[in-house]
């Protein structure tokens, strides 16, 4: 099956089909990254960057696609798919991607996986933690951010900031009061292990760590 | 800060009022309809993999957690279940204690809640030395089915536990 071939395929209704079988996210995204077609084209946009190209022209054309506004982006599930393709072959060509997907009217997939790709947003390497700053456009359902600056900050700075950032607050509230997160908006405790991850040292040292600072921080009556 | 940007969050316009009966809120976001083709195609799909699947109602607009747990207005992630379950007093009920109007749960691979159903019928199958179990579900976004059980899609996970709310169970 040529590439083309295979994008008419991955626009067509029974591959949106196949994969709203999900209940969630999560499973939209599994679903998706286990389909043979995704994976071919994932694989063929890796080894030919031509194919990349293509890719990244059509998801430019289909987020601008008029639509019949009654109903959901036809394009939803495609778009979704492309993008999560495209962050897998460069992320930050595939940020660009999502800024005009996140345009694309009544999508559900496509905007949560532009949202997530917005929200990577803190870009870690080992030199250096890249914060992307966005805006939340409220006025478009779903809603999407929209990113305008990017920052980079050593690891060195990120400590630094972190205790900076905590005196200001522990100032703050000595003289206002403690700040109550609201219980709707904490964020979840850490998930487990993928299972190809579990033998991973690192991964287990990593999550180990994330849950000891989620039940310190969780733990705290302001948090609660 | 993701959790307030997040699809469903309380700034999400798409979202609906909703809560537990301990008042925590419950994220949640409507999702616009999907096209007559799409549908109709969705519907062949799962008939054509499933055929012992009887549709009830070809929509896309909830998922199986927004048609148990909102009255089918809207979608809710399934990583939100375990807070109404708990908020709202379900408790686990073993298979000789089902009756229609139950809760059944699905989980995936990895143990994580996939999927819910509503118990429509539960008999003892004396010849195979099970039960028989009936439920009604929305299959992701695929259409609302009545359908046996076991007998899903395996996006949607495996049947795992049963649940309900129901009070003096034993009056």
């Amino acid at each position: 099956m040529s590439p083309r071939e295979m994008m008419e395929t991955i626009e067509g209704h029974q591959f949106a089909a196949e994969v709203n079988l999900a209940a969630g996210f999560d499973a939209f995204h599994r679903s998706i990254q286990s389909h043979s077609l995704f994976r071919d084209l994932a694989g063929l946009m890796k080894d030919h960057p031509a194919v990349f190209k293509t890719v990244l022209v059509r998801l430019n054309d289909l987020s601008r696609k008029p639509i019949r506004m009654q109903y959901e982006n036809p394009y939803d599930s495609a778009m979704a798919a492309y993008l999560m393709a495209a962050d897998g072959v460069d992320p930050e060509v595939a940020a660009v991607a999502a800024e005009a997907v996140s345009k694309a009217p009544n999508c559900w997939w496509a905007s949560q996986v532009s949202s997530g790709i917005a929200r990577a947003a803190s870009e870690a390497s080992a030199w250096d933690l890249k914060l992307i700053f966005g805006q939340l456009d409220q006025a478009r359902t779903p809603n999407v951010v929209t990113q305008h600056t990017a920052m980079a900050l050593s690891w060195l700075q990120v400590k630094l900031l972190i205790y900076y950032l905590q005196l200001d607050l522990a100032v703050y509230e000595s003289q206002y009061g403690k700040i109550v997160i609201p219980a709707a908006i904490l964020p979840p405790p850490p998930g487990p292990l993928p299972p190809e991850m579990e033998n991973d040292p690192v991964a287990r040292a990593s999550t180990e760590r994330a849950r000891e600072i989620y039940a310190l921080w969780a733990a705290r009556p302001e948090g609660a | 800060m993701l959790e307030l940007l997040d699809l469903g969050s309380p700034r999400d316009r798409n979202a609906i009022d909703l809560a537990t009966s301990r008042n925590r809120r419950i994220p949640n976001a409507r999702r616009s309809e999907r096209a007559p083709e799409a549908l109709a195609a969705a519907m062949q799909f799962v008939t054509e993999s499933h055929p012992s699947a009887r549709l009830r109602s070809l929509t896309g607009t909830y998922n199986c957690i927004g048609m148990a747990f909102a009255n089918r207005r809207t979608c809710i992630e399934p990583h939100h279940v375990q807070m109404i379950l708990e908020d709202d007093a379900y408790t686990e009920v073993t298979p000789a204690g089902v009756v229609p109007g139950d809760l059944l749960v699905y989980r995936d691979r990895i143990g994580a809640i996939s999927h819910v159903a509503i118990v429509t019928a539960h008999k003892p199958d004396l010849a195979n030395a099970r039960w028989r179990t009936t439920v009604i579900s929305q299959w992701g976004y695929d259409g609302e089915y009545f359908h046996d059980h076991a007998d899903v899609n395996q996006s949607l996970g495996r049947p795992d536990r049963f649940y309900s709310e129901r009070k003096q169970r034993h009056a």
